[in-house]
């Protein structure tokens, strides 16, 4: 299921691989991030009707310098434009900043993302950098951008605001 | 202009992120880009951070334009003039 998602014009079009994804390659990657403490990988299903519709990240993360880089995407086009987004961001950065304590998350998308750069930035990220023409598809060069978020920001962040009165903390 | 109506265009503005010179009045949810399902969320905590007030569900997916907002946010005892 997920590397049908991954593999779909639809998914890979956001992303910076754009490489089909084998049945050895996925193999490959569930045995080194099952293993990998600094990696965590998730299912994201809707809770309504617990039917699988994406899959999110947090990987690389550091121990030292408690930053890591996030991810996520809808694989399920149908669910795409309502709030499922924006529910399973903020629940990965209250896992990031809360229960990893980390001080920073990063992640990229490519420039022409509006929606991720909407989506970023609602939850307190910040352009740190663009790096410009990084990468060759469709024939042209494509810029990706850098962003990233203090705990601080993102406590601050409308999108915190938003679901930290909705969504019970652990013990309430 | 009314205390409460001002202070919900503010919030329409900083939620949605638009220019000072952006007429709030005639919005419609999903009528302008800024006004998607991000920009709702956005909206929603403005909304909520200056009225001091935590909207229901069922307000927060009716609240489909500026005209909308108003006549919802009576029902939390926030009052605009005439």
């Amino acid at each position: 299921m997920i590397r049908a998602w991954r593999n779909a014009p639809e998914v890979a079009s956001f992303h910076a691989e754009r490489d089909t994804i084998s049945a050895e390659k996925q193999k490959r990657w569930f045995a080194k991030v099952s293993e990998a403490s600094s990696h965590f990988v998730w299912v994201i299903c809707c809770a309504k009707d617990h039917r699988p519709i994406g899959v999110a990240h947090i990987k690389d993360i550091h121990p030292t310098h408690r930053r890591g880089e996030v991810g996520l995407y809808l694989g399920d086009v149908a669910r795409r434009g309502g709030p499922f987004g924006g529910d399973a961001f903020f629940l990965i950065l209250e896992f990031a900043f809360r229960s990893l304590g980390l001080h920073k998350v990063y992640g990229h998308y490519l420039h022409e993302n509006a929606v991720a750069r909407r989506l970023n930035a609602s939850f307190g990220f910040v352009e740190e950098g663009l790096f410009r023409e990084e990468l060759f598809y469709d024939d042209a060069f494509h810029d990706y951008v850098r962003v990233g978020v203090l705990e601080q920001e993102f406590t601050q962040s409308a999108g915190a605001r938003f679901y930290s009165r909705r969504i019970p903390k652990e013990g309430e | 202009m009314d205390e409460n109506e001002e202070a919900l265009q503010r919030a329409f503005r900083i939620g949605l992120a638009l220019p000072q010179d952006v007429a709030v009045e005639q919005l419609v949810y999903n009528e302008i880009v800024e006004w998607d399902s991000i920009g709702h969320m956005q909206l929603v905590a403005e909304i909520e951070d200056a009225f001091d007030i935590m909207l229901d569900t069922d307000d927060i997916i009716d609240m489909s334009s500026y005209q909308k907002t108003k006549q919802i946010l009576k029902k939390y005892d926030v009052d605009f003039g005439a």
